[in-house]
């Protein structure tokens, strides 16, 4: 072992093994990118002048949001979800992503979990589908008392990224228009390693062939030259 | 080798006598002439009654209309701009916000402020060392003082600000007088009841001002009793007075953020000492939006460092998440990410902590030019006086990156010219690689830098064993000279919410400044080919005129102000003497017109890059100016020009101990000189 390591610890073996490390790190960057998700805030503050409204959910009538997703695939959406003050243990939220008219994605959360208020990352099966004009759903499946049911958090601002059509509305919001308060989820390849990766390839190269092996033969014939 | 214990203990000798006489000096020197008002006029602080039962003190609140200043304006327009391309980009319709306390008027923006003067007629005249105002503002107000006595003006030049967030505002008047008028302009009205006066004269021995005087004795003693060390180890002297300047700045300036865009490098660096989970106190989160309150004496900074500690709590920080995978170029801000971790993991006070974040920048920003100082090949003397530059001391000292950033290409450059002047010895692995890893770091997040490690392309073949070297050699440094400045344009993808904003070149701009277009003002080049050319050429004389002609300071700290133009002089006559002559007994050699040129050309080349790069991004698509070149930026390129007159024709007559001497005797007063006027009395009497 104590051979080996010798034998290995010569600069002429260490830098090009380094340069070949480096190498594989910048094909592997390329091969194995990081996913990263993000986070598009698209309407969670209030104007001054604006109030926040909650969107009751029920079992047959769907909140409905639409959009479009500017060519990217959309991960997943951010809502707000108010309990209202109710445990909501059987209460499951019920979201769909609609192409057209075919459902493309139908997911569950669990209400239960999390606090009163929460803002949660809803993310899509079958992500890679929803791309375009697409539709999202909410609707709830509970054994709970319908005047318990949660609801979306919601405001009036006008906003261009998406349109929300809700025909349960609190008393006095009927001829309102409402906007969900969501942030759209999408995701990225990031490449951590490329950069250096990439650069220390070529830093390692140029200082392997500084080792010089022509100039490694002589000495070595040199050494051999006496005995 | 006997001699030589003796000697060491000789010299501990020496700088304990050294050190006594230095305190002693210094306290002697601040008690019996700083203090001496405070003894000759012995008072107990004065507080005066504002709401209308004293009859010394009248007040009066009224109307006033306060002209915006030209960075107050383009502050405002600014912010509209940028509000502006937000809107565009979400798809919303901009509406310029209307703002009732702004009046335009003969073309002229004015805001609506509450004028309240209070005038003081004392009994008996007074020694006014401070006056220490306090008033509850919702928004920072200036203020102004006229001191009188015998009814005639004697000072009217002393202004101050209320600070909103400690509600005060201490001046430094030091006048004997009778009488004074002081005028507060505030967005809001203050009630006069609400407002307490004090005046001050008391006896209080100034910590940074005697730290300044043991310090300056020290280095003068270490010049002169160092002979051998400013003989054959001036990286160690380099160091030592370096690390006094740069701890001297430190603890002078605190919090305030006196450096280029300092709130931006503070934020990074305070990110990046967190791991994925971030949490920013108030205080933090000030830091990095520049809303730090300010101080200018010591009575102001102990308010606000109290203030920094009581919003620095953690328990209710602001909490946020990060990648767990760095930015390549946020790596730069490491040596100060260092510093705010121990600090926050010692449970530190903010300002101790903030302080311990510029330490690492400067410990590291010396370690580097030490080395840079030791390998350099006979012209050790001017790598130093380039480390101890003004502007780089004080960037060491501050939240930056540009000390790495220096440090590095000089110590890149230092090996690339001693292989230039050692033609026929043939490069190593170890120099290769320490090349290559000085510029890929230094360039980090500078890359256009990189085009100075291009003068590697035109080493001779006598510097490579064979053929194939040194094309594999030459390839790969213009590889990596391309993926740096190839990065620039097409930056890997990061993490980040903002990430198809950033990483969307339409929107790609200098955001500090209205109307930036990267993509518009590329086009507006290539349109315009001769008009660019001109104006480049134009900008870059111009520049280099007014630093050497113009009356234009090229020794800067930050926002503190600049060093008189003889500074310049002196220092390039010191600079060309050490290249232009050597040692008594040191053998040089020149690096040959061949590499003159090619350094040259390099230079301006770079220069031009420089130019452009802020053309491009920093200034307003089409402008006839070049906005946001520095001199700083030009620094790295210091060392290649210098080297140009190294020959083998001239000799000094002083050895190179005495040439040590000048260059550490020089660098060290014009730092000290600077330290003096810009951050001890500015900010620490």
């Amino acid at each position: 072992m104590k051979r080996l390591k010798q034998k290995l610890w010569k600069p002429y073996i260490i830098l090009p093994m380094l340069t070949l490390f480096f190498l594989a790190g910048f094909i592997g960057s390329y091969v194995f990118p990081n996913t990263v998700l993000d986070t598009f805030v698209i309407n969670m503050e209030e104007e001054e002048d604006d109030t926040e409204v909650l969107l009751p959910l029920s079992l047959q009538e769907p909140i409905v949001y639409e959009l479009n997703t500017n060519g990217l695939p959309m991960r997943g959406i951010q809502v707000g979800i108010n309990k209202r003050g109710y445990a909501q243990e059987t209460t499951n939220l019920v979201y769909c992503v609609y192409l057209g008219e075919e459902c493309i994605s139908r997911n569950v959360y669990g209400v239960a979990a999390g606090d009163d208020l929460q803002y949660v990352y809803l993310p899509f099966e079958n992500y890679e589908a929803c791309v375009g004009d697409i539709k999202i759903t909410f609707l709830v499946e509970s054994s709970e008392d319908p005047e318990t049911y949660p609801a979306l958090m919601a405001n009036h601002a006008d906003i261009s990224h998406g349109k929300t059509i809700a025909s349960n509305r609190p008393e006095g919001e009927e001829t309102t228009q409402v906007a969900l308060k969501c942030n759209h989820i999408y995701t990225h390849n990031t490449y951590p390693f490329l950069y250096d990766c990439r650069l220390l390839t070529f830093v390692f190269l140029a200082a392997s062939m500084a080792v010089a092996y022509p100039q490694r033969s002589r000495k070595e014939e040199n050494h051999a030259e006496p005995s | 080798m006997q001699n030589h214990p003796n000697r060491k203990w000789k010299n501990v000798l020496y700088y304990a006598i050294v050190l006594i006489v230095a305190v002693t000096v210094a306290f002697l020197v601040e008690c019996l002439i700083f203090q001496f008002p405070a003894i000759r006029y012995k008072q107990n602080p004065i507080h005066l009654k504002t709401d209308g039962s004293d009859q010394m003190v009248q007040v009066l609140v009224e109307d006033e209309l306060a002209e915006l200043t030209a960075e107050e304006i383009r502050s405002i327009e600014v912010e509209r701009d940028n509000n502006r391309i937000l809107a565009e980009y979400n798809g919303e319709e901009y509406v310029e916000p209307e703002d009732e306390t702004l009046v335009e008027k003969d073309g002229t923006m004015y805001r609506k402020v509450k004028k309240t003067t209070i005038s003081v007629e004392l009994l008996n005249p007074c020694y006014i060392h401070k006056l220490d105002l306090r008033a509850p503002v919702e928004e920072s107000a200036g203020y102004s003082v006229v001191v009188s006595k015998g009814g005639k003006e004697i000072n009217s030049d002393i202004y101050c600000t209320i600070e909103a967030k400690t509600d005060a505002g201490i001046a430094n008047v030091s006048e004997y007088a009778d009488a004074m008028e002081i005028v507060i302009l505030s967005e809001e009205e203050i009630a006069p009841e609400d407002i307490r006066l004090t005046i001050l004269n008391t006896f209080r021995p100034n910590a940074m001002r005697i730290a300044f005087m043991i310090l300056l004795l020290l280095m003068a003693a270490i010049l002169v009793i160092e002979k051998t060390a400013l003989h054959d180890k001036q990286e160690w002297i380099f160091a030592v007075v370096c690390f006094m300047m740069g701890s001297l700045l430190i603890c002078g300036i605190g919090t305030n953020q006196v450096s280029y865009d300092e709130y931006v490098h503070a934020k990074a660096a305070y990110k990046l000492s967190f791991g994925t989970r971030l949490e920013f106190t108030e205080s933090a989160l000030q830091m990095s939006g520049n809303l730090l309150p300010l101080f200018n004496n010591p009575e102001e900074r102990a308010l606000v460092e109290a203030y920094e500690n009581v919003n620095n709590d953690f328990s209710w920080a602001d909490i946020g998440s990060q990648s767990r995978f760095v930015r390549s170029e946020t790596r730069v801000y490491y040596p100060m990410a260092v510093g705010f971790w121990i600090g926050r993991n010692l449970q530190m006070g903010f300002a101790e902590t903030v302080a311990l974040a510029k330490f690492g920048n400067l410990l590291f920003y010396i370690l580097i030019v030490f080395f840079a100082i030791r390998l350099a090949v006979r012209y050790k003397n001017i790598v130093a006086l380039i480390g101890l530059l003004p502007n780089n001391v004080f960037l060491a000292a501050a939240l930056s990156y540009d000390p790495l950033v220096i440090s590095f290409l000089l110590l890149g450059m230092v090996l690339i010219i001693n292989e230039i002047l050692e033609p026929e010895r043939k490069l190593t692995w170890q120099n290769t690689l320490l090349i290559l890893l000085s510029f890929a770091i230094g360039c980090q997040s500078k890359p256009i830098y990189v085009v100075m490690a291009l003068l590697m392309l035109f080493y001779g073949k006598n510097k490579f064993e064979n053929r194939a070297q040194m094309w594999i050699f030459k390839v790969a440094v213009l590889v990596v000279a391309g993926l740096m400045v190839y990065n620039i344009f097409f930056p890997t993808p990061t993490a980040g919410s903002d990430y198809h904003l950033v990483s969307n070149i339409t929107y790609a701009g200098d955001k500090r400044n209205v109307g930036t277009s990267v993509m518009g003002q590329i086009e507006y080049i290539f349109g315009n080919p001769g008009v660019y050319t001109v104006l480049l050429l134009r900008s870059m004389g111009g520049m280099l005129g007014r630093y050497l002609f113009g009356g234009t300071g090229f020794f800067q700290y930050g926002y503190l102000g600049a060093a008189p133009m003889i500074a310049t002089y002196v220092v390039i006559l010191v600079a060309l003497w050490l290249v232009l002559f050597a040692a008594k007994g040191e053998k040089r050699r020149g690096i040959g017109i061949p590499y003159i040129l090619l350094i040259l050309l390099m230079i301006f080349g770079t220069s031009a890059i420089v130019w452009t790069s802020m053309y491009v991004s920093y200034t307003t698509v089409g402008a006839d100016e070049i906005r946001g070149v520095q001199g700083r930026y030009f620094i790295p390129m210091f060392l290649p020009f210098a080297v140009c007159f190294l020959n083998s024709k001239f000799e000094s007559r002083l050895e190179q101990h005495n040439r040590s001497r000048i260059v550490f005797g020089v660098m060290t007063l014009l730092n000290m000189i600077m330290i003096y006027s810009m951050v001890i009395t500015k900010m620490n009497v």
